[in-house]
Parts: C-alpha cells; structure tokens; sequence
C-alpha cells in the first residue's frame, strides 16, 4: 500500500513588528491551506495536511491592519501539535515501522523547536532537563515519553544521534566527538534503510537514561547565533530511535520500528550572514524574546558561519532539486510508489535521507515566518565598510 | 578618506516562504511504499522467550493455586507412600519436558538453517545483480523453503503439544497428590523458584 508524505506547515512568532504574510486555516482533520497575503505572487493558496498558526504574541508586532486575519487564526501549541502528528508517529512506530520526522525551513523559523523543543544546554526550559512532561517539548520528547511508559522488559530501544557538518558527519554520542568524511561507512542495512556504521549507539533503560545520554550528545552539536536565530543549527542532525520488541504475529521474529528525526539545517542567505550577540527579554505573559543587538566583533567567526551556510545551501538545494523531479516523474506517472530517481546524492543529505524516506512513513515540517520581509534596520548595520584611499 | 556605505537589500521572507511552500508542495505529491523492518529473534533470544512465557504462564497458576489453598486448610503433613509416588510422577515429568526441549531444539535448529538459507536467497534477490530469470528461480527457490519451514513448524508444533499434554497429564497428577497433603508453604516456595528465573532472564534478554 503506498502513502504519501504527510506535509504539515508551521509559523513561528513574529521577531519584528511587519505585515502578515500568511493566513493558515485548517478546515478539516487533514486539510490544510496556507495563503499568502500581502504579496505579488500569483499562486497564493496551498494545501496540505495540516497547516498550523503558532505565531504567540504576534499581538504585539503585527500590522494593524492585518490583526482581523490574525485573530481567525487558532493558535497550536506543543500540546496540540503532539495530538494532531505525535500519535500518529506513535502508532506507526509501534506497529514497527520506519517513520522519519523531517524538519525543513529557513534558518530560526522553528524547525528544531517543533521537532524537539527547546535544545540549549544552558536554558532551563530545555527538553531534557525536565523529567516530567513540559509544555514545550516538541514531538520527539513527547514520543520518547510515552513509548519508554508502555515499554516492556522484552524490548531494546537504541539510540543514535549525529550531525552532518560541511563534508564530514559529527557522532554526537562519541565521548571524543568523533567526525569523519560523510561518505565514509555509509551503507543501506538488510532492510534498505541508510546507516552509519561507525557511529556509536546506545541502549537505553529508560526515559531519564535516554534524557541523560541526549543532554550529553546535544552539547557537541554545532550550534551558533546569527541574526536569524540565536541558536542555528550549524548542520544537519539526524538522530535514531529504534524499538525493538517481539512481533506480535511471530514468536520467530522481533519488529524493528524506528524513527529518524531529522531536523535540518535552515537555509539562510549564506554571503550575509554573521555571527551575532543577542540580549534576552521576558514578558509579563511567561514569553521569552531574544533580541539581535548586532554582530560579533571577532570576523573569523562570522567567516565560519558563512562557509557552513554555503554548503547547508547546496545540500538543501540538492533536496528541494530531488523532490521537484521526483514530483515531476509523478505527475507524469513515470515513478512508481517507493521507486527514486537517479542521481541527487552529491551531499550527506540526499544520500543519507532519500531512500530510506521512500520506504517510510514520512512527516515533513515545513517552519515558516509570519513576517512579509525584514527591513533595513536588522541587516543594514553590518554593511559598512571603510575605505582608506 | 571615504566612507562608502553599502545598503543591503531588504531580506524578504516572503519570498523563502513561497519557497519552503513549493519544496513542501513537491514534497506532498511524492508516493512512498513503506516496509517494515524486522530481523529473526536469535536461537538465545527465541529460546529465552519460551522459557519466559512458560515460566510465567506456570508462575500465573501457581499464584491461583496459592490462592486457592491460602483459602483452604491443609494439615501440613504427607505419608511416605504419596512421597514416593510423587517423586515417581515428578521424575517422569522432568523426562517428559527434557524431550519436549530436545524436539523443539532440533525443530528450532531446522527452522534457523531454513531461515538463513531464506535471507541469502532474499539478499540475492534485492542486490539487483540477477538477471529475470535467475531472480524468477531464485523466488521459486525461496517459495520452496516457505513451504518447507510452514511444514517443519507444524511437525514441531504438534510434537509438542502432544508432549504437553503428557506434562500436563502428569501435572495434573502431581496437584492431586500435592494438594491434598501438602500445606501452602510448598507452593510459595515454588512460586518462588519461578519467580526467580524470570527476572534473571529478563536481564539476559536486555544485554
């Protein structure tokens, strides 16, 4: 039986006062429709599974003239988008099927905090710092939970956690922080599915080992502030969770159900980017703001941040190139389900990530802002340049 | 000097929205065939499940029977007669169970060549190396070892049912001898015994 992607769009809160640029409607449980407003665009309306406004506060830097489209909207929390995806994850899983979470979207637009929450080591809303179930933990965590509350003693859940950055793949559940090129034991396992082989695994007890062995991994990932996201994922993260238990069916065999969460690196444009210092600032209402108050003063790091942002580009590109074939070879029926397209596996990403979602059950999450455009004042600053003649 | 001033141009988000729309867009036509992941339990882990199960399964009666005496009263006392008599029907039972492992250790070890005859031949198949007709033979080869393992399992599962019912026949015996004498410590004792192996092996299970 062959499925489709379920694609579900989402927006984060506005990080300036601007118009609204797009209105999200859900008319029905898997009909979604995001329009954009205040463009010059021809095609306005999409559909999609499920289409998610999530722009808290937004009373406070939208348009005016805009705040009637803003009030139809129903804001989604956490909580709610657990409910609509989270137990559909959870089913998949359980029944021993490979499911992989995707994250994609323009970098600070909300992907890592949809897939797991907040992430930083050093907040204290960070996911895994709380033992209980917390009001921003993303998907994963959400999951995490609740298959480690029905897990028997007969099971074994592994984990696996990496980053890809620039041309080499960073195990992040080595205690060295191993990195070797990313072409280097990348092989499909018995079942079709991409592994890598000299990454380490872990098997995990139970919900506080798995919070324990994450913290640690997650504080070797690459994560740097610039003026899009004060905490941008410097790499594409792939993290596996595999369940294995006892078929119910047959006593012979044990089902492998896993899931990839793999929350992507955003695209940015790479030539403007900077390394940049931010102040935070809390509201009456428990709201956390981060404000960009300009670049780093030390080059070399913003010259870093640029050279990732090329390469993070180019491997986007690559899979944005992949599906829009791909779609194209469907459209004109010359692609049967499950069946890829040659070529399309020059970066990690594609030749990681492309076999193994067709023969899943894909989740793509597609963050996007609220904001029309940035203006002058948030990127101008960084432009000025001295010339001594 | 002079200082020269480049204005960059407004970073318009609207446009990598319409973008992430259209990569979403695509994204949502793209048919996929989902497969499960699944690998044969290892001859330890099978057998260690069995075990498990039967265990657990003669934990459970117990802990009725238990409860059936705790309700009733016993005198705590047994002749030497139903001693003996008891130990005969015990020795019987411990052979009759060596048997029923023997046959399902054969029967399993049957299973298992089958199996990795089955996985060679599949891992032969999905390589892509095969040309139509070799492939065709190849799951006709395949076919066969199906049937084969479907057969082998029946044989094995009906030799052992019917050397459970000579078990639970002896069983039966035993609780009649048993549990008209012997006072309910006996029981909690064995409760105990079980109980033991269980989670010992459940700890083997997870390593």
């Amino acid at each position: 039986m062959s499925v489709s992607i379920q694609v579900c769009i989402r927006v984060r809160p506005f990080s300036v006062p601007n118009r609204l640029g797009v209105l999200m409607e859900q008319t029905g449980p898997s009909d979604g429709e995001v329009t954009l407003l205040n463009s010059t665009y021809t095609t306005t309306r999409f559909g999609f599974t499920w289409s998610w406004w999530s722009a808290y506060g937004w009373e406070r830097n939208c348009d005016e003239r805009d705040h009637a489209d803003a009030e139809r909207m129903k804001l989604v929390n956490q909580d709610n988008a657990y409910g609509t995806v989270g137990v559909l994850i959870k089913k998949d899983l359980m029944e021993g099927n490979a499911v992989v979470i995707f994250a994609y979207g323009l970098s600070g637009s909300g992907k890592t905090f949809t897939v797991f929450g907040p992430d930083a080591i050093d907040i204290p809303e960070a996911w895994f710092k709380h033992e209980t179930p917390h009001p921003l933990w993303g998907v994963f965590p959400r999951l995490a939970y609740d298959v480690f509350k029905l897990k028997e003693d007969t099971w074994k859940v592994i984990l696996k956690y990496f980053q890809n950055v620039i041309d080499t793949v960073r195990d992040l559940m080595s205690p060295s922080c191993e990195e070797r090129t990313y072409k280097e034991g990348m092989r499909k396992d018995e079942d079709g599915f991409m592994d890598i082989l000299w990454c380490q695994s872990a098997m995990l007890d139970d919900w506080n080992h798995l919070r324990s062995t994450f913290k640690q991994a997650n504080s070797k990932k690459a994560i740097s502030p610039t003026q899009f996201n004060h905490q941008s994922t410097r790499g594409h993260c792939i993290m596996t969770l595999e369940c294995n238990m006892p078929s119910p069916t047959d006593p012979a065999m044990r089902q492998r159900g896993r899931v990839y969460v793999c929350d992507l690196a955003g695209t940015e444009p790479a030539g403007d980017i900077v390394y940049a210092s931010y102040s935070k600032q809390k509201f009456p209402d428990g709201t956390v703001e981060y404000k960009y108050k300009g670049p780093h003063p030390d080059q070399t790091k913003t010259k870093n941040l640029q050279n990732q942002g090329k390469k993070i580009n180019l491997s986007l590109s690559e899979m944005a190139q992949f599906f829009m074939k791909m779609a194209g070879a469907i459209k004109a029926k010359k692609l049967k389900p499950g069946k890829s397209i040659p070529g399309c596996n020059s970066y990690f990403l594609c030749k990681y990530l492309k076999d193994t979602m067709l023969q899943a059950r894909t989740y793509l999450f597609c963050a996007i802002r609220p904001e029309v455009c940035v203006g002058h004042n948030v990127l101008c600053s960084l432009a000025a340049l001295t010339v001594h003649v | 000097m002079f200082v020269v001033s480049f204005a960059m141009p407004q970073v318009k988000y609207l446009q990598y929205t319409f973008s992430t729309l259209g990569f979403a867009k695509n994204a949502s036509v793209i048919k996929l065939q989902p497969k499960k992941a699944s690998v044969a339990a290892t001859p330890a882990e099978r057998k260690l499940m069995a075990e498990l199960d039967s265990l657990k399964l003669q934990l459970e009666e117990m802990r009725k029977l238990n409860a059936q005496l705790m309700a009733s009263q016993g005198d705590g006392s047994m002749s030497v007669e139903k001693q003996a008599e008891l130990a005969k029907s015990l020795a019987a039972k411990a052979d009759a169970e060596r048997k029923m492992k023997a046959a399902a250790e054969e029967s399993q070890a049957k299973q298992d060549a089958l199996m990795k005859q089955q996985m060679e031949i599949a891992a032969k198949i999905a390589s892509g190396d095969l040309s139509a007709e070799e492939k065709a033979a190849m799951e006709q080869e395949q076919a066969k070892l199906k049937e084969q393992m479907a057969a082998e399992k029946a044989t094995a599962q009906k030799n052992v049912e019917s050397l459970k019912k000579e078990v639970s026949a002896i069983d039966s015996q035993v609780n009649s001898e048993v549990w008209c004498d012997c006072p309910s410590i006996g029981c909690l004792t064995f409760s105990y015994w079980l109980a033991m192996p269980c989670s010992l092996m459940l700890g083997t299970l997870r390593s």
